[in-house]
Parts: structure tokens; C-alpha cells; sequence
């Protein structure tokens, strides 16, 4: 498969990796996230959907986080199936609400990378 | 709580990731011989312990769990403080094995900072049995830091650790003379600078360092890890939470979850508040008799037994609920279910504008307030806590039961269920919109994001749990028992004041408060003297309400149904209602809120404003009631 171009974290399939591109959130999550090791280069895969479609479970570094769909928003990944994903997912589609066009991260999206 | 400022001891500072077995550690160090107590101004608990080793000791201080040192979450900006100011002789960096990477981030910010460390590589047992292999010596050079395998919650390799850790304080003492430091500018605190700042330009130096950060920890933790599980291999974790978090299974497991706790809480502790209550009475049976027998004047001996002894039964038998809850919630955070219910919770609280973690304390408090409110400290963000706790009274408790049943059985005795419905239903709603309200007043800070970890699934040790849960308990009754107690006196005195009236008639104080209010309450149509001062007695317990009514109308049984037959209408029996579901926390939760907010605006916020929508509440269905015709 091809190399897709670069999308967000939320709008992976679940079971779906990813590299981080970069963060677009601005302030106090964008420390979050870094800290928590979401920082640009890293591979992370969306693990699965909360039942009721937010928030989702991904896993980066070794360690899995929960993210509501808007954090995750503003997060951008290039798809890179091959990478983690060894193990493909459990072959469900993601279910849930559909990701709004345009959605914005916490307290407003700021893409300046 | 400020032995800490005082420094006649070398202190040793415990560090780590959340999750990484700290508390854990800390007991097996200190053992029983830990004091809980806050940081000061702030609600987050500090546990610290003092320890002795070959004839030197020291003073173990537990940090709040923290992922980063730049982090502004209200923990970890304590953890950092206490590193940066009160500068521990050594900290003992907490280290989750099979998490070495992400862990070790936050060892090369204490690193960076020049922070004197010794490592426990914790939970080391585990990483063997995933098959994780880390050398250890490698990482100890690597690093330049001594590192101890560790696993705590067995007590393996606490001895080495310590003998580490006092060997890093005779060292660090010994560099700097007589355990003086060096006070100035340290290049950590340039790297602090780094880490917290905010200006645009910074944020690029800052992203760099944390990227640097993290490709130093992977590069470290691939080095020193010889041999590691296929990494697409789902863990034991991931194959629990396949079911847990499964699209069908996850809310009937959620939901008995917490009926279970429910149940554990509040029907296993019953017995055990009747039995301490009675054993109260009998104590207070005995001691009138006694009293009297010894010729103490009868003010006296009324005022010891139906004051002061009352009192302390009043407090006593919330003990039992209140340790069993902390049992539940150490239980449940340790074994790393609280986590999971968060997850599932997250999309419906945070349509209020909560932490899916908000969903607990909500459902608790349909037992007691208290518990509800207590159980708002596993909130790691200190608006939503702040938030949970004001809006908890707004659930209707199990102590306002008896009131509504009274109530419903006399004026509505075939809708008598739905009536009881609707007010807990109205108990929500209101929760849900007061909260919705606080959280667009209240502004999000850092931790309010869901980011959240989902930490591995653990065996807790029991007697972890059963130490925390002791010491949380005692602490809360240490606290909040003066104010509890303190308040059944004050009403006491209010109903056997001024000396010689019959307790609780018109002539005492509490008649003449329940005369001055009840023109208030007019317009919610029960404007008499009885139902405002049911109301101030039931301000110390819900469930006085009824006892009161029974007092005040001379009757008891069917003569009180009688009675309020006679003094109230369908209409007002129901404003009433909506009155004491609403109106004013009791004492008990009262000095919760005032215990877990530190705060006497808040604790005052927190009775006021419900008494003012209990009230406009209550007058709103009295007056569309009436205007609809149902007076």
C-alpha cells in the first residue's frame, strides 16, 4: 500500500497506524500530549473505540492512552500500515459518530505545523 | 504538616509516573509509619514518613504522581515545586519497568535539572514475566544514577534501595560541607524555565527539548532492553479490555461495577452503623443514669447525653460507610479499573462539561453526599473536582428518602413511586445543569483534557489498600467530626434554650428562628413555624426532617400523618419536598466541602446557592400549581 497523505489521529480506522506529523493544538494540551510522548516522529496506533464512538484508545510508545476525538483532532498523522500494524484490527470499520469536517482541538485549533 | 520547612532531618523524595507503583513503594519503605495530611492550600494529598537506617534517619516524602516536571496540572506543579524549593537530599525516582521508555522521560528532566537521583526499576517482576529483559547495570551507566530493581509491592529490594539512597545522601551531604547546598542559580531552574514556558517563541525550544527528551529516553530504553515481547503481541491488559471495553459488554460490566460499590458502600456498612448507633444509646442510656445518680444538675446531664454523646453517635455512624467507600475507590484505582470506567463514562459527563472520572462521586452521593464528595479527590483535575463536589448535594441522598416517602404515602398514595421518582430525577437535572453552568464560569485548566493513561491491570496489595483507606478515613473523621459535632450542639442548644422551655416548642430559640423564616416560605405554601424549623434541624441530617415534624406536631406514627394532612396540601407537600431535596447541604456534607475545597468561599457558595434555588423552586411550583388550579 501506498503511502496515504498525512490526516488525523481520530480519523484513523481503528485497529490503523500511524507517524505523528505534528501537533496543532495550542497551550496546556499540546504540553499534555507531549508529554505523555505524543511527539512528532512517533508511531501510534489507534487500539480500539470507546463503545459509545469517543473517546479512542491509542497506543503509542508502549503505553495507551484515552483521547477524546476533539484532542485527537489536532494531531496529524501519515498512515503508515505497515508500521506497527502488524496485527490488523479487528476488521470492524470505525463505528460512532463520523468526524466532523474541519474539527477543531481543544479551545480552538491553531495549525502552525 | 510543616516538617518539611524545618529540614533537621535530609529528605528523601519519592517520584514518579502515575501508575508506576510509588504508593506502593512508599509503604513498603515507611510501613505504618505514614502521616496523610495536604499539601498546604490545596487539596491534594501528601503522605510523608520518617524511616531510620544504621543510625541515621530521614524524612520519606511521597510526590504526587507525575508524567512531565513542565506540566502545569496542579500535581505535578506541586512535585516540581517541592524538587525545585525545598530541594530533597535524593530522589528516589519510581521507575515502571515495562514502561521503561515513557518512564524514563521524566528522569532525564530530573537529570536535567541536576537533581540528585538513585532509580527503582519497579515492578520489575512483571517486565520478567512479559519478557522483558532489562540490564540494569547498563542503564545504571547510562544514566550515571544508581538503579535498584524493585518490586514493591512484594517488599523485594527495598533494603538495597535504601542503603542507596542514604548513601546518596552522605555523599550529597558530604560534597556540599555540612549539609548546606549551594543556593545558587542552578541550571535546572533554566531548564525549569524552559519546561513551563509559554511565550510563542519558546514553545519551538520547548517542543525540541521534549522531543529531544523522548528520543533520548527510546534510544536508552532500546539499548539497555536485551530482549522484548513482540510488540504487536497484545498484552494481558489488552486482552481484559477487549471485554471491558467492549461494545456490548462494557456498560453492563460499568454498571454492575458500580452497583457493586453501591452495595459494598452502603448496605455492608448498615449493620455496622445500627450496631455502632445503638451502642451509642445504650453509652448515652448509661450515662444519664449515671449523671443523674451522681446528682448532676439535669441541664447538665441533658445537655452531656442528648448534646455531646448524640453528637458523637451522629458522627460515629458515618464511619462505617465512609471507610468501606475508600476501600472500594483504592480497590478500584489500583486494580486500574477507575481508569476504564472514566473511558466509558467520558462522553455523557462531558457533555456537562466533566471528567468522564466525574461520574463516581455523582453516583455515590444517591448513598451519602459525603461519600459522593470524598469520592471527587480521585478527579485529577482540580476544577472538576471543585465542580463534583458543589454540585453533589443537588443528589438526592439516601437521608431525604424518608421525608419524600412520608410525604408521598399521606398526599399521593397511588403515585407514590412516581412522586419519589421525579424528585430524584429533578436532583439530576439540576446537578447536570448547575454543573453544565460552573463549567463555562469555572475555566478548564491542563488536566481538565481527557489525556488520559490506561494503565496496565494490576493485583492490588491488600494491605496497601487497607493502610490507605485507614488513613484517608482518619483523617476525614478527624477533620470533619469537630464540625459535625460542634453542630449538633449548636442545635441542642437552640431547641433546649432559653432554659426551662419544653425542647423544640415555639418558645425556644429554634421556635422562634422557625417563626422568623416561616414568612419567607409563604409563597412555597407551607409558611408555618414547624415546617421552617423541620428545615433547620434538618440541615444538620436530612433525616431529621421527619423526626422533627413528629416533635413539633406532638404526635408520632399515624398521628404525625394526621397532622401533616391537616397543616399542608398536595401542593405544598410537594414544594416541600422539592424544598428539603434542594435546600442546603447537611452539616456532615458541608464539612466535606469545606474539607475537600480548603476553601470558605466555596463552602459558603456551596450552601448558599442551593438555598436560593430550593427556595425559587419551591415557590415556582407553588405559584403555577396554584395558578393551574392544583391548591
Amino acid at each position: 500500500m501506498s503511502i496515504e497523505k498525512a490526516t488525523s489521529l481520530d480519523e484513523l480506522d481503528a485497529g490503523a497506524s500511524g507517524k505523528i506529523v505534528g501537533i496543532g493544538c495550542p497551550g496546556p494540551l499540546r504540553c499534555r500530549l507531549m508529554d505523555m510522548g505524543l511527539t512528532p516522529g512517533t508511531e501510534v496506533r489507534l487500539e480500539s473505540i470507546a463503545p459509545l464512538g469517543d473517546p479512542i484508545i491509542v497506543c503509542a510508545r508502549g503505553c495507551r492512552l484515552g483521547l477524546r476525538r476533539a484532542e485527537a483532532a489536532g494531531i496529524t498523522v501519515s498512515p503508515c500500515p505497515a508500521l506497527v500494524c502488524a496485527r490488523p484490527g479487528p476488521g470492524r470499520h470505525r463505528y460512532g459518530r463520523q468526524p466532523r469536517k474541519g474539527a477543531r482541538c481543544w479551545r480552538g485549533a491553531r495549525n502552525d505545523t | 504538616m510543616n516538617e518539611i520547612v524545618s529540614r533537621s532531618l535530609p529528605i528523601i523524595a519519592i517520584a514518579g509516573n502515575p501508575n508506576s507503583g510509588k504508593t506502593a513503594l512508599f509503604n513498603a519503605i515507611t510501613g505504618a509509619r505514614q502521616h496523610v495530611g495536604n499539601w498546604p492550600g490545596v487539596t491534594v494529598e501528601k503522605k510523608e514518613g520518617r524511616i531510620a537506617r544504621g543510625g541515621k534517619s530521614a524524612l520519606v516524602v511521597d510526590l504526587p504522581g507525575t508524567y512531565s516536571l513542565g506540566s502545569q496540572a496542579l500535581d505535578e506543579t506541586i512535585a516540581r515545586d517541592f524538587i525545585m524549593r525545598e530541594r530533597p537530599d535524593v530522589v528516589i525516582n519510581v521507575v515502571d519497568s515495562t514502561n521503561l521508555e515513557r518512564n524514563l522521560y521524566l528522569t532525564i528532566q530530573l537529570l536535567d535539572m541536576g537533581v540528585p537521583i538513585v532509580m527503582a526499576l519497579n515492578i520489575f517482576d512483571e517486565a520478567e514475566a512479559l519478557g522483558i529483559h532489562i540490564d540494569v547495570e547498563a542503564l545504571s551507566k547510562d544514566l550515571g544514577v544508581t538503579v535498584v530493581p524493585t518490586v514493591a509491592v512484594r517488599s523485594q529490594g527495598i533494603d538495597e534501595l535504601l542503603d542507596a539512597a542514604f548513601a546518596a545522601v552522605s555523599a550529597h551531604s558530604g560534597e556540599d560541607g555540612s549539609g548546606q547546598r549551594a543556593e545558587q542559580d542552578s541550571p535546572g531552574e533554566l531548564a525549569l524555565a524552559l519546561a513551563t514556558a509559554q511565550a510563542t517563541p519558546v514553545i519551538e525550544q520547548r517542543d525540541q527539548a521534549a522531543e529531544r527528551r523522548y528520543q533520548l529516553a527510546a534510544e536508552i530504553a532500546q539499548s539497555v532492553i536485551t530482549t522484548s515481547p513482540d510488540s504487536a503481541a497484545e498484552s494481558p491488559s489488552q486482552r481484559i479490555d477487549r471485554v471491558a471495553l467492549n461494545r456490548w459488554l462494557a456498560y453492563p460490566i460499568f454498571f454492575g461495577v458500580v452497583w457493586a460499590m453501591f452495595q459494598f458502600t452502603f448496605t455492608l456498612s448498615e449493620p455496622l452503623a445500627n450496631w455502632l448507633g445503638s451502642a451509642i444509646g445504650a453509652f448515652g442510656a448509661w450515662a444519664e443514669h449515671t449523671l443523674a445518680a451522681a446528682g448532676a444538675p439535669d441541664m447538665v446531664v441533658a445537655f452531656l447525653v442528648d448534646g455531646v454523646i448524640a453528637g458523637l453517635g451522629a458522627l460515629l455512624e458515618f464511619a462505617p460507610p465512609i471507610f468501606l467507600l475508600f476501600f472500594a475507590i483504592s480497590f478500584l484505582e489500583d486494580i486500574g479499573y477507575m481508569a476504564r470506567a472514566a473511558l466509558l463514562s467520558d462522553r455523557f459527563m462531558g457533555a456537562i462539561g466533566l471528567h468522564g472520572k466525574a461520574f463516581i462521586p455523582m453516583i455515590l452521593g444517591f448513598g451519602c453526599n459525603v461519600t459522593g464528595i470524598l469520592a471527587a479527590r480521585s478527579l485529577d483535575s482540580p476544577r472538576d473536582r471543585l465542580i463534583s463536589v458543589l454540585v453533589n448535594p443537588l443528589i438526592s441522598c439516601s437521608a431525604r428518602l424518608p421525608v419524600y416517602v412520608l410525604f408521598a404515602g399521606v398526599f399521593f398514595p397511588k403515585q407514590r413511586g412516581l412522586v419519589v421518582f421525579s424528585l430524584y430525577a429533578l436532583g439530576v437535572v439540576l446537578a447536570a445543569s448547575v454543573a453544565k453552568a460552573l463549567s463555562i464560569f469555572i475555566k478548564p485548566d491542563v488536566s481538565s483534557t481527557f489525556v488520559m493513561e490506561l494503565p496496565p491491570y494490576r493485583m492490588p496489595k491488600m494491605s496497601g489498600v487497607l493502610l490507605q483507606t485507614w488513613e484517608r478515613g482518619k483523617e476525614f473523621l478527624h477533620k470533619a467530626g469537630t464540625v459535625i459535632l460542634l453542630a449538633v450542639v449548636v442545635v441542642w442548644a437552640l431547641s433546649n434554650l432559653p432554659p426551662g422551655v419544653a425542647p423544640g416548642s415555639s418558645d425556644s430559640l429554634i421556635g422562634r428562628i422557625g417563626s422568623a423564616i416561616a414568612p419567607i416560605l409563604k409563597p412555597a405554601g407551607f409558611g408555618t413555624w414547624q415546617a421552617a424549623a423541620a428545615l433547620v434541624f434538618g440541615a444538620v441530617a436530612k433525616e431529621l426532617i421527619v423526626g422533627t415534624l413528629g416533635v413539633l406536631y406532638g404526635t408520632g406514627g399515624m398521628g404525625l400523618a394526621g397532622a401533616i394532612q391537616a397543616n399542608w396540601t398536595p401542593l405544598s407537600a410537594y414544594a416541600f419536598l422539592v424544598m428539603s431535596l434542594v435546600y442546603m447541604p447537611c452539616v456532615a456534607t458541608t464539612a466535606a466541602i469545606r474539607r475537600e475545597t480548603s476553601s470558605r468561599a466555596w463552602t459558603a457558595f456551596a450552601v448558599v446557592y442551593p438555598l436560593v434555588l430550593a427556595w425559587v423552586l419551591a415557590v415556582i411550583v407553588y405559584q403555577f400549581g396554584s395558578l393551574l388550579g392544583l391548591a
